[in-house]
Formats: C-alpha cells, sequence, structure tokens
C-alpha cells in the first residue's frame, strides 16, 4: 500500500472514526499488559530448577512464539473490536485497498466577491449566509465523498480545489473565510472547477457542484454563451444552487480622479486641484434621493485632511449615473492623497465596501523643458520655429523653464533635469544624442519630436525611428497637400487632452496643413476617439481627413514620444498662429506627464489586481496601505517590480522603503458593486447548460445532498471476527497449556462472565 | 479425629511438633505396629540354610554330615543377628529447605530428617551401630558409629544443628555423590547398610557411579528420595519468577506454558535413577513430603523385611 496513512483517509473509513482510533490506541492494552507480566513477576523459590532450566532451554522458542501469537490475536480482538463498532464503510475500505467503488465528488463554488458584502433583505450580510450554506454542505457529504472548493471572488482561489475528504479541516478553513473586494470569476471558477473534475474524477463517479452566490448582475454575465469546460460537465454533473437574491439598492462611487495627475503649485495660496467624481446607483431609481460625498485631501506624511469638502447630490427619478464636480483648494507640494466617500447612513445603500474612492495627484513647482534646436540669430525674416515653441511655453508664466540644448550636447546628464525634451531638428540628432533620448523616454519623459522646417529629404526619419523604438516608418519625402488639408474635426479629444474637449472642434477648424512627413502607420478608425490601436496605447491628437496622422504619440518605455508631422513654420502649416497651438502645447505636454505607462498601469487598479509597477519602482521590497496594518511583498521580475501577491484592500499603498518615493491607489472594481439580481430564468437557463439544475430548498438547503446510501459497513462482519478470534484465543491459550494451567484465556473469561451473566438474567 | 498414633504421622500433625526426637518416636511408635521383625538383617554367623556346591565355593563350609547322609555336597550358610552397621547419609543442600506448603512449613529436610530418626531410633533399638553423616556437596558432619542407646541424642542433634535453610548462601557446586560416598566409604570397616534419604536432584551420571562404588564395596543401599509434591506435580499458575535455592539463577517464566516439558524432565529423571537402582538391585523409596511419612516407610521396611527373610 503506497498511499500514505493519513487522518482524511482514515476518516474516510469509517463512520465514527473516533472509535476506530480509540480501538487502535487500545492495542496497547494487551501489550502493557504482556510487558507488565514481564517485568513484574512474584519470586518463587525453586529446588528443581534443574528440570525448570532443562524444560525452558528446550522449549524456548515454542514459548516466545505462543506468547507473541496470543499477544498477536489479542491485539487483533481489540483492534478489530474496536474497528467494528467504528463501522467501517465497505466503499471506504475498498478504497484503501485500491479497489474503488464509484463515489462521489462535491464541488462548492463559493463567490466571495464584493457583493457578497451586501446586507441583505433579512439585514443580514450575504456572504454570512453563503458561507453558513457551504458549511451545512460540508456537513452534508458523507465520509467517503471527494470535496472540492473554490472560492470565485478575483483571483479565483482554487488552492482547496484538488479535493479533500477531511471534512473538518475544510470547515475550518471556510469558517475563518472573509468576504472580498474583488469582482466575482464565478464563470472562471466553474471553467477551473470543470476541467479539475474532468482531470481527478473517475468517469462514473457522480458530480454535484454547489454553487453559493447571491447571483447577483456582477456575479456571472449570463448573456454570454457557458464556456466550453463547463459545458463538457453538463453530461456527468448536476448543478446545486439556491435561488438569486433580490438585487439590493446600492449606491456606489463609479469613478473620482483629478483631472490632472501631475499639476502646477502656486507659488503662494493654494492650489485648486479639480477632480472628478461619478455616482452610481442600483436597483433604486427614485426621485429626490439624497447622496452626500466628502471628498478630501491629505498631505504625503500626513493623517489630517488638507481640506475637507462636502456635495451632495439628489437624484432625479431614472437617473443611474450623476456626475459632480470637486475644486479642491490645496495648500500643498508633492504627492497628494485624495480621499471621496459617500457619506454613511446614506439611504438606499445595501453595500458599504463600494463608497469609497482614493486617487493620486502631484502638486509641482515648475516644469522643466529643453527644447533641441540649432543655434541661430535673429532673424528679421520672422520668428523661426524655437521661437514659435518659447512664445507658447511662456504664455503660462514662470511655470515653465525653458532649457536650450544644442543638437550634439543632448546627453544623458543634460536631460536628466528635464521634463519634456523638445526636439525642432531631429535631423541633426547624432547617434549619442538618439540613445540620450530614448534612455529618457523609457525613464518616463516625454520626448516631443517636429518636422524640421527644412527643405531636404527626411532621410533621417529611419534612423531615428528605429533609434527611438518607435514602431513607425517616416517616409523619406515630405507630403504636399494643394489645397492645404484640414484636420479631422469629427474625433473627439485624446484623453491628455480633454481639458480641450469642449472646444475642439472649434480650435481644430482654422488649422492647415501644407506639407507634412507621411508615417506608414496602423489605419485609423473611421471615427471616434483616437487611440488607434489599444495593442501599443499609441494614440493621434491630430489627423487629417485621410486619416494620416499629424500629431501621433508613440508609447516608449515608461514614457512617450510624440511627433507633430508638420513643421513649425507658415511654409508648412498655419498651426503656430492659431488659437490651438498654445494650449496644444501645454495640454499636450501636462497630460502626456501626468499619463506615463507606469500611471497607466496603476491608475485603474482594483482589488485583486496583483500589477507590474516598472522599473520606477526597483528597490521597494512591500507596499504598506496607508491607514492599514496590512503589507504587501514585491518582488523583483523580468527587470521590474511586481507585486508578490493581489491586493484585495482598497485604499493608497506606498512603496517602501519611503526612498522609493512611489504610491498607488487601489479601488474596488466599481461594475464588482453591480447588486442588481440576475433573472431567474436566464440564471436557470445559463446553468441549465452547464449541468442538470436543482435549486436548493429554502428551509433546508443542504437536504439535496442527501443521498440513500447502502451505508454497507463492515461492522457486524469485523464482531463475527472478532467472536472467531476469541475461540481461537482460547483454543490457542488451552493449546498452549494455558487454560489447563487456570483458565487464562480472554475467550474462555468472556464465555465464563457470559455464562454467569445468562446465569443471573435466568435467576 | 481418634487419638491413635497413626493420626500424627501425616506431616501438617508432625509439622506441629518442634522436637524432631518426639517427632521421630511418635513415627516409630505407629512403625513398630506392623513390624515383627528386624528389618536390619545384615552378615550372620549362625547357620541359616543349606546351598548345593558348586565348583570354586569355599569346601570349608562344606557339611559333611550332609555328604554322609546324602551324598550330596552342601554348603552351610550362616545368618548374623547383630552388630549390624547402619550408615544414614542425609542430603542437608539447599533443595532440601523447600517447602511448597505455606501453611505447615514443612520441608522436605523436616521429612528427610524425621526418617533418619526413626531409622536410626529402630536400629539402635536393635543394639546395632549407627552412625549420621549430613552432606551437601561434601560432607557437612557426620556422628561416630555406636550402638549406644545415648547416641540417638547425638544425632537428633547433629541433624537439628545443620537443617538447611531457604536463605542460605549457596555455593554454584553440583554434588558428586560418587565422591561423596568414596569418602564415606572410606571410614567403614564392615560391610554396612547405607541410607541414602535426599532429593536426589543431582545428575543421574554421578548417582550411577556412586551406585557402582557401593556395590563394588559389598555394601547395603536404601534410597529414600524426598519431594514436594510441589515438584512432582508442578501447579503453579501465574507468571513468576524462579529462583534456584542452589545458586541456579533466576528464570522469568509463565509456568502454565512450560508445565508439560518440566513434568517430562521430571519423570526421566526419576525413570533414570530407578532405573539404576534397579540395576544394582538396591531399594528405592520416594517419599512424599505431603504424604504422611509412617506407611511408606513401614511398607518399605517390611517389604524389606521380607526380602530379607527370603534371602534375596
Amino acid at each position: 500500500m503506497t498511499m500514505p496513512l493519513h487522518v482524511a483517509q482514515v476518516a474516510g473509513l469509517f463512520t465514527s472514526s473516533a472509535l476506530a482510533v480509540g480501538g487502535a490506541v487500545a492495542v496497547a492494552i494487551p501489550i502493557a499488559i504482556h510487558l507488565l507480566t514481564r517485568f513484574r513477576r512474584k519470586p518463587q523459590a525453586w529446588a528443581a530448577m534443574r528440570f525448570l532450566l532443562d524444560a525452558y532451554h528446550k522449549h524456548k522458542r515454542r514459548l516466545q512464539l505462543e506468547q507473541m501469537l496470543l499477544l498477536l490475536v489479542r491485539c487483533l480482538i481489540v483492534l478489530l473490536l474496536g474497528m467494528a463498532l467504528a463501522e467501517p464503510l465497505l466503499g471506504g475500505v475498498a478504497r484503501w485497498f485500491g479497489a474503488r467503488p464509484p463515489g462521489r465528488a462535491v464541488c462548492i463554488v463559493l463567490d466571495d466577491s464584493l457583493t457578497s458584502q451586501a446586507i441583505g433583505g433579512d439585514m443580514k450580510v450575504r456572504f454570512e449566509l453563503l458561507r453558513e450554506l457551504a458549511l451545512a454542505t460540508v456537513d452534508q457529504t458523507q465520509p467517503s465523498d471527494q470535496i472540492m472548493f473554490v472560492r470565485s471572488a478575483r483571483p479565483v482561489d482554487a488552492a482547496l480545489l484538488t479535493g479533500t475528504a477531511d471534512r473538518v479541516s475544510l470547515r475550518r478553513a471556510i469558517e475563518s473565510l472573509k468576504p472580498r473586494h474583488s469582482a466575482s470569476g464565478l464563470e472562471d471558477a466553474l471553467a477551473m472547477a470543470a476541467e479539475r473534475i474532468q482531470a481527478d474524477v473517475p468517469a462514473g463517479d457522480q458530480v454535484d457542484v454547489v454553487i453559493l452566490s447571491d447571483f447577483s448582475m456582477s456575479a456571472l454575465n449570463v448573456d454570454k454563451a457557458v464556456p466550453t469546460p463547463i459545458t463538457q460537465l453538463a453530461a456527468r454533473a448536476r448543478m446545486l444552487a439556491p435561488r438569486p437574491q433580490p438585487g439590493a439598492a446600492n449606491v456606489q462611487l463609479l469613478d473620482f480622479r483629478p483631472r490632472r495627475s501631475v499639476m502646477l503649485a502656486r507659488a503662494e495660496g493654494a492650489t485648486s486641484v479639480p477632480v472628478e467624481l461619478r455616482l452610481r446607483r442600483f436597483v433604486d431609481d427614485t426621485a429626490d434621493t439624497l447622496t452626500g460625498v466628502v471628498v478630501r485631501a491629505f498631505a504625503d506624511d500626513s493623517d489630517e485632511p488638507l481640506i475637507e469638502m462636502r456635495r451632495e447630490h439628489r437624484w432625479s427619478a431614472g437617473q443611474r449615473v450623476a456626475a459632480v464636480n470637486v475644486e479642491l483648494p490645496v495648500q500643498a507640494r508633492g504627492t497628494v492623497r485624495l480621499v471621496a466617500s459617500i457619506e454613511p447612513g446614506t439611504a438606499h445603500d445595501a453595500l458599504d465596501a463600494d463608497n469609497h474612492r482614493w486617487a493620486l495627484v502631484e502638486l509641482r513647482r515648475q516644469f522643466t523643458v529643453g527644447i533641441v534646436d540649432e543655434h541661430k540669430l535673429p532673424d528679421a525674416a520672422g520668428f523661426s520655429p524655437g521661437d514659435w515653441l518659447r512664445i507658447a511655453l511662456s504664455a503660462q508664466g514662470a511655470g515653465t523653464e525653458v532649457i536650450a540644448v544644442q543638437p550634439g550636447a543632448a546627453t544623458e546628464e543634460a536631460l536628466r533635469a528635464l521634463d519634456v525634451c523638445m526636439v525642432l531638428r531631429p535631423d541633426m540628432l547624432s547617434p549619442d544624442d538618439l540613445r540620450a533620448v530614448r534612455a529618457f523616454a523609457e525613464r518616463g519623459g516625454v520626448v516631443w519630436l517636429f518636422a524640421p522646417a527644412t527643405d531636404t529629404p527626411a532621410v533621417w526619419g529611419v534612423e531615428v525611428g528605429e533609434r527611438l523604438g518607435m514602431d513607425r516608418q517616416i517616409e523619406i519625402e515630405p507630403k504636399t497637400h494643394e489645397p492645404p488639408a484640414s484636420p479631422a474635426i469629427d474625433t473627439r479629444a485624446p484623453r491628455p487632452l480633454r481639458l480641450l474637449a469642449a472646444d475642439w472642434e472649434s480650435l481644430l477648424r482654422p488649422i492647415r496643413v501644407n506639407r507634412r512627413l507621411n508615417l506608414t502607420s496602423p489605419p485609423l478608425p473611421t471615427s471616434g476617439e483616437a487611440p488607434a490601436t489599444a495593442a501599443t496605447n499609441t494614440w493621434i491628437a491630430l489627423a487629417d481627413q485621410n486619416r494620416s496622422p499629424l500629431l501621433e504619440a508613440i508609447p516608449v518605455g515608461e514614457g512617450h514620444v510624440l511627433l507633430l508631422t508638420t513643421a513649425l513654420d507658415p511654409a508648412w502649416s498655419n498651426l503656430t498662429t492659431k488659437p490651438l497651438f498654445v494650449p496644444l502645447v501645454h495640454e499636450t505636454m501636462r497630460g502626456l506627464l501626468g499619463d506615463p505607462a507606469e500611471a497607466r498601469r496603476i491608475d485603474g487598479l482594483v482589488s485583486g489586481d496583483a500589477p507590474a509597477l516598472g522599473r520606477t519602482w526597483i528597490g521597494a521590497t512591500h507596499l504598506q496601505r496607508v491607514g492599514g496594518s496590512d503589507t504587501v511583498a514585491v518582488e523583483m521580475r523580468d527587470g521590474g517590480a511586481r507585486v508578490a501577491v493581489d491586493l484585495q484592500q482598497p485604499g493608497i499603498y506606498i512603496a517602501q522603503p519611503a526612498t522609493v518615493g512611489r504610491a498607488l491607489p487601489l479601488n474596488v472594481d466599481p461594475d464588482a458593486g453591480d447588486t442588481q439580481a440576475i433573472e431567474q430564468s436566464r440564471l436557470a437557463s445559463w446553468l441549465t447548460n452547464a449541468g442538470g439544475l436543482q435549486w436548493l430548498d429554502e428551509v433546508n438547503p443542504a437536504a439535496a445532498l442527501n443521498v440513500v446510501t447502502n451505508r454497507s459497513n463492515l461492522g457486524l462482519p469485523l464482531l463475527w471476527t472478532v467472536l472467531v478470534l476469541l475461540i481461537v484465543e482460547t483454543l490457542l491459550a488451552r493449546w498452549f497449556s494455558h487454560a489447563r494451567a487456570g483458565g487464562q484465556s480472554w475467550g474462555r473469561r468472556i464465555l465464563q462472565l457470559g455464562r454467569r451473566v445468562f446465569a443471573g438474567a435466568s435467576a | 479425629m481418634p487419638t491413635t498414633a497413626t493420626n500424627y504421622l501425616d506431616p501438617a500433625s508432625l509439622a506441629a511438633i518442634s522436637s524432631l526426637d518426639i517427632r521421630a518416636r511418635l513415627i516409630v511408635e505407629g512403625l513398630m505396629t506392623g513390624l515383627h521383625r528386624s528389618p536390619f538383617q545384615g552378615f550372620s554367623v549362625e547357620f541359616a540354610q543349606h546351598r548345593q556346591y558348586a565348583p570354586g565355593d569355599d569346601i570349608r563350609h562344606l557339611d559333611w554330615k550332609v555328604f554322609g547322609r546324602t551324598d550330596k555336597l552342601y554348603l552351610k550358610q550362616y545368618q548374623k543377628e547383630t552388630n549390624l552397621d547402619l550408615i544414614v547419609m542425609v542430603d542437608v543442600s539447599g533443595s532440601m529447605a523447600y517447602g511448597s506448603d505455606d501453611a505447615t512449613r514443612w520441608r522436605k529436610y523436616d521429612h528427610a530428617a524425621s526418617a533418619a530418626a526413626v531409622l536410626t531410633y529402630l536400629a539402635l533399638q536393635q543394639q546395632d551401630r549407627v552412625g549420621l553423616v549430613l552432606f551437601d556437596h561434601h560432607i557437612r558432619a557426620a556422628t561416630r558409629m555406636s550402638n549406644s542407646r545415648e547416641h540417638w541424642r547425638a544425632v537428633i542433634d547433629a541433624l537439628n544443628a545443620h537443617a538447611p535453610a531457604l536463605n542460605m548462601p549457596q555455593e554454584d557446586r553440583a554434588t558428586d555423590l560418587a565422591r561423596l560416598f568414596d569418602e564415606v566409604l572410606a571410614k567403614l570397616t564392615q560391610r554396612s547398610i547405607v541410607v541414602l534419604i535426599s532429593d536426589l536432584f543431582d545428575s543421574p551420571e554421578s548417582f550411577d557411579r556412586a551406585m557402582a562404588r557401593l556395590q563394588h564395596r559389598r555394601h547395603d543401599l536404601m534410597v529414600l528420595q524426598t519431594l514436594d509434591s510441589a515438584e512432582i506435580n508442578f501447579p503453579f499458575r501465574a507468571p513468576a519468577e524462579f529462583f534456584g535455592l542452589e545458586a541456579e539463577g533466576r528464570l522469568g517464566i509463565d509456568p502454565a506454558a512450560l508445565r508439560r516439558a518440566y513434568q517430562q524432565s521430571f519423570r526421566d529423571h526419576q525413570a533414570r535413577l530407578q532405573e539404576t537402582t534397579r540395576r544394582y538391585r538396591f531399594d528405592h523409596l520416594v517419599l512424599n513430603t505431603s504424604e504422611s511419612l509412617g506407611p511408606p516407610l513401614s511398607h518399605f521396611l517390611a517389604r524389606r523385611s521380607a526380602n530379607v527373610s527370603q534371602g534375596k
């Protein structure tokens, strides 16, 4: 038997395992008696030792053998008696010896996602009810059942999906569970369970899949087709599930973010930080319901709010989503933590976990922009591209510091102090310059390339494209538009430029482009918002009527490379003289500074994610949640930092040691808080496709797992065996001369006792 | 219970009498009621009977008168009624201290000493010379040969003085009966009757050699083997640790399991002893300490007396 002796396996063998263990322990009794009789013998003076020694030496081996045989029989009697009383199950024993009667696998899928924290109509937390159901299910299983357990909140926790017969440990594990903040992955959990069942549960075994969920809308998308692994389960599994919970009214913070994640702080006084806040409600859509929201700002190192502002929203009938804008006067610099909370005690709100959201905003003293351009003496004929750029940058006052960088001197050292590097003469960059510029972009900087206002073919385009790692090809021959081309005005402003969204069309309309560089790039969508390719996060701010890009942002490393395909020269376009130019320069610059790759990665983090943090987090060993004691380890992988396990508790996480200087906000997935109920018939249809569906009884939910078991225990045969062994023991003892010498046999003693009891009863 | 002398002969009664001489007199009193002739008839100087001549016989004992009357050659045989020498050898080794009856504390030695006292008393009553030898693996004590009535007191004193005890320190030495008999016989000047009273738990080979020496010296021997009933039946049930009384060591066993084997070994030993005594034509009597001493002793002496009278 290669199977190691395991408590769980023993538990599967008997109806009452404790008695079996007691029997096993009681084997020590005959052994103890045997040893005691060896060591505690009465001394007896004896004259005829000669004959005794002679007899002993002749029969020493026989005596030892007889004693061991008797001891063995007596141990067996005790052991088998304990086992007989413990009622060993035929199936369990057969499995123990390798044979395997048809069994049953019970797979419990427990939905511990965000909506399980909602309070139901009976004022109980839904998760508590689901957990009680899970425990009742475990209690209802048979000792021979193989129990599989999976938690369906993302990421799906399948640690106990391997199957166990140890109900005590499983029960303990379930009792210690708490609901998680992440969205439900019920579909994934079912698929994983289905695959595990197909792999581990022998064909012919009964399979019961117990899905314990509130079946809120966020739990399962019943509009989608049932995944293939689950449909394969349908042939052999029975689905058991409680009926869907009625929808619970819920108000949540759908979104909360500052309009800019990087802002210039005022030199004096408070800086106004505009934040956008969106509310959403489920189930309840009555009018005149009030929802109060409090927004607080905290300095990086303080628990006292810098400012706290309250807003109130009165819902209209049928209104589901509402926007609230708040201007927070913040007098601080550095990273500021922003927290928005729906006021406690809000009516028609069953779920508190989605009432809070966190965000970060960086308030900076100034931006530093480097302009890489050839040195030119002032030209009476007009403004050079560099002049136009300086004028545009100086429009915001002292907030922007401009540094001139000569081509050939654009070293990494020179670029290190910059936030943005604007290259007016990319054709003059040396290979070392290009290497430094690329390193600058990869660290999170913004590089803005402008088409040089020259008449020469753009032979530099290939080298620059390759050396900067752009997946775009700049054609050598500039394209001339006759008549001048106009930018397409039917696209919305891209996200970094969303502050211009209101005037976007009017700003674009006067722009004319005479010449531009041609880029070979993926085709643009016919309408709608750029970015063109979600895969590369490339976005196009401006394009002509033919969808050829005029201004395109290409991610490189943690930063961006922007390419304006027309030159800041009247011969190429009238951009510099139109109202769009100044806001375009500033908004593009600030939008991209607050939107490096890292910011994009961490901005949308939700509970259940284990994000890759990137190279700027190198050095961090763990994350510490502000206001909490929970920490999460950070590990280095693939040249960057990555959170070791999934983050669950929403809040602001700060990298430790603090010298790393990084932080990230974690919020719940607002869609995970959809507490609307799935329509029962649609759920039934979906689950039926996954297997024969049976609703759990509301009064006795676990009754569905009752099976008319043929207990087929071996207790009675074992009792007979014990009786036979008693007779054997009596005969052996008699044969070994014990009985003749005075009734040492247990069997004889028991028979005498029985005879006495019988005689007493008769009397 | 009738107060006849035989009532006092069972071990339980005898054990209550602490004085050995009184004990012996009681036994003798019961013994003499069925004994009409001396059991110790030895070598006579008076005519006893005729025997047909065989070539090689000493012609000095030819009865010429019978030859003259019948013309046949007969030898005259003689009978000696007095001056018998009786040597009583009593085993005082550690094994003789054993007694299974905890109530009476009647040991094998008590039985042996009583038998020795009785026999010496009877011999002294016949004016025979008596000597006592006490031995274990060598001679512990010995009395001189004497036919004085007062000598019995010396015998009784010696038996009392050398009684073995259970806790007596023992030497791990086997008794060599042959060597022991050599020592005893060396002191005898004439043919004697030797009475050996012992449990005879020594090796049968040694016993055989001793018998051979006695026969060679033409002495007569009476073997009174004193055994406890527990030694015969081995009735123990509970596991026990047996320790030998003659430094044989300790042995922890379940006696019930070994009972049959023990009895077999014991029976084999007894059979060899009996075969040896039978071969040398000596008398052998087993005295069970749980039984009365008188009847078997009386029966034994009567039978011996009859044998003597028949010239066997």
